[in-house]
């Protein structure tokens, strides 16, 4: 692609060091990344790969020990790209004795934003997370799940161009799960580039286009995720309503042209879809809600137009 | 303009959040209730009891400011490093020389607060020991009350309002104690007290609570000026020490100051004119006894608000010096 890139790293190193300043883990080593602009990016691997450490390296919050660092094409310490940079840390780093409102108001502040249309954002991100009835709650007081939800609305609330999300779903039920995916792909609909961070492989496979696969610091596979899922020489093929005997004839043909008999297995529900339609099912019966409220679509700011949004 | 726009909020927040800390509560609370001890602590002693009492007012404020700032400077600091919300606040548009300003910033309206609580009970300590062998109680009870008024205030504030019971209490207590300063300032002579004299078979001594009203010594004011001064350079060397140690570790740090620059004229003064080391370490170690006046206070002398002037030049321009090492320092740190 032509277009600048939204993140990029070229042989990305880092060393954690002793007191002593001697080497003592290597964390990232020589990791290549390119995201652009839209584009949903999945950072996977189990604890210990990396994900973190490159994440605080294009946060600034850690220093390279080799290669290029380009995040909006500056470094990632220049406070002016911050400005375009949501982040949902992997623990919700929240400060215990505000409240919801409160905490999304401090964050507001560090962006600058004032008046009105600070409150109205925050009252937005609020009710897209489900957590505009919280009232005066404090947030050391919430659940996991809730701690999860007011950490992406803070990493929202700046409306950026780039949102990196470290372990969005971890501590989240499956609604608020399905929900936080339905809100990383309307925003990359709205152009917003997002870098995912997880082990909750489900959960990446739904969302990303692409992804990079790290083990002991070191990119192990990286692509489209459809390429990389795609398993050679098997062909599936779906079929609805065949009776018996439609079956019976199609499995006939098929072992009489090939010289094999195919294996025919129903057409399964995962089980994400299947208890979000029983959870759906029982709450048009009781018609009471869960706690949260919210249906994973985007505030109302974050879909206005670029020239809007603009301050 | 913009650099207060986010660097208000992250001062206030700091300011908000240290005196949340329960033990900061307690320390703060048992160094004023120490201070309003006391004159009943020091009256029966042989004489001087003024004095004594001043003294060691103004020794607990001074160590109380040790004791306080390096806490409060490693909940602003080293804490919000190991919690991750210091991450959290860097990977937003703020610079590290801004967050961590904004941190000195809070911690320095806090310990403000708690030296403006110490001042007002150290010249009400003052009166009530005023009178060889009695005490003031006049002057001692509505700083008592203050105290036990602010921690009730702060129970009901807590089951109505859900609202932080430490820090309620602490902001309590100091508009309780400015309170109850006035009020005892105001007191005029009150008869319905009784006599002014009280004989008990022979055996006379005065009746603290009635008479005319022991003068309030003003110049206090500049003896706690300058050691809230001395404070804020401990606060300086806290934060730095926070950016890489622990609490324990950073009071030790400071202690080790502390002592040494008690005693920074007795170890290097004569020395300084000799070797160059000596001399370069006097000029390096915070000199303590330029902000310790009790003993031109005893001499009956007043310290000029000049001399107050001047050793805040002394006290900025250390803090100043203190500061850009740890902005330096922190500036080049990885923040996980």
């Amino acid at each position: 692609m032509s277009e600048e890139p939204v993140v990029y790293t070229k042989d990305l190193q880092k060393i954690f060091k002793d007191f002593w300043r001697r080497p003592r883990a290597r964390a990232v080593d020589g990791i290549n990344l390119e995201l652009h602009k839209g584009e949903v990016y999945g950072l996977l691997g189990p604890n210990g790969s990396g994900k973190s450490t490159t994440i605080k390296v294009l946060l600034g919050l850690l220093h390279p020990d080799g290669g290029e660092v380009k995040v909006l094409g500056k470094p990632p310490r220049d406070v002016a790209v911050k400005r375009k940079v949501g982040y949902l840390p992997e623990e919700s780093y929240l400060y215990p004795y505000l409240d919801a409102k409160e905490t999304l108001r401090f964050y507001a502040t560090l962006f600058g934003l004032e008046g009105s249309m600070r409150e109205k954002r925050i009252d937005e991100l609020l009710e897209m997370v489900g957590l505009s009835h919280t009232g005066r709650r404090r947030v050391g007081e919430f659940s996991k799940g809730m701690a999860r939800r007011i950490g992406l609305a803070q990493a929202l609330i700046n409306d950026p161009d780039l949102v990196i999300l470290d372990e969005p779903t971890s501590g989240l039920d499956p609604l608020g799960t399905r929900q936080v995916k339905d809100i990383v792909r309307a925003l990359a609909e709205k152009g917003k580039t997002v870098l995912l961070s997880s082990h909750l492989l489900a959960d990446v496979e739904d969302v990303c286009e692409r992804i990079t696969i790290l083990y002991g610091g070191k990119v192990q596979a990286s692509g489209p995720i459809r390429e990389l899922l795609q398993v050679a020489n098997h062909l599936q093929i779906t079929l609805k309503d065949l009776d018996e005997t439609q079956r019976a004839r199609l499995l006939d043909t098929l072992e009489k042209e090939l010289g094999q008999r195919p294996a025919l297995e129903p057409t399964r529900k995962d089980l994400e879809s299947f208890f979000l339609e029983v959870v759906a099912q029982a709450r048009r019966e009781s018609g009471e809600g869960s706690g949260t409220r919210a249906e994973g679509q985007l505030a109302g700011f974050l879909t206005e137009s670029e020239a809007e949004g603009q301050e | 303009m913009k650099f207060v726009k986010n660097f208000f909020p992250l001062a206030r927040l700091t300011c908000v959040e240290i005196p949340r800390q329960p033990a900061l509560l307690l320390l703060s609370t048992t160094l004023i209730l120490f201070i309003g001890c006391l004159p009943f602590l020091i009256t029966h002693n042989l004489g001087e009891a003024g004095k004594l009492v001043r003294d060691s007012a103004l020794a607990m404020m001074f160590l109380g400011s040790l004791l306080l700032a390096v806490p409060a400077a490693c909940n602003a600091v080293s804490t919000e490093i190991r919690r991750g919300t210091a991450g959290a606040i860097l990977s937003k548009p703020v610079s590290r020389i801004r967050f961590l300003a904004a941190k000195f910033t809070g911690v320095s309206m806090v310990m403000l607060v708690f030296s403006g609580m110490a001042t007002l009970a150290i010249m009400m300590a003052d009166r009530a020991a005023a009178i060889e062998f009695n005490i003031g109680w006049r002057y001692l009870i509505p700083l008592y009350l203050a105290i036990l008024c602010a921690y009730l205030l702060a129970s009901v504030i807590n089951y109505f309002t859900n609202r932080p019971f430490a820090s309620t209490t602490f902001w309590c207590m100091a508009g309780l104690i400015l309170i109850a300063f006035i009020w005892t300032w105001l007191m005029k002579e009150s008869p319905q007290d009784g006599p002014a004299v009280i004989d008990h078979g022979g055996h006379s001594h005065v009746n603290p609570f009635a008479g005319e009203p022991i003068p309030i010594r003003w110049s206090l004011i500049p003896a706690c000026a300058l050691i809230t001064l001395a404070a804020l350079m401990i606060q300086a060397l806290a934060l730095l020490c926070a950016l890489k140690l622990g609490v324990v570790a950073s009071l030790s740090v400071c202690s080790g100051f502390f002592l040494i620059g008690l005693m920074s004229d007795y170890l290097l003064a004569e020395r300084a004119t000799e070797t160059l080391w000596a001399k370069i370490l006097y000029w390096i170690l915070p000199n303590w006894q330029h902000f310790w006046m009790a003993d031109a206070l005893t001499a009956g002398g007043q310290i000029p608000w000049m001399y107050v002037a001047q050793a805040s030049v002394y006290a900025l321009a250390w803090t100043a010096g203190i500061l850009l090492i740890a902005f330096g320092f922190f500036d080049r740190m990885e923040v996980c």
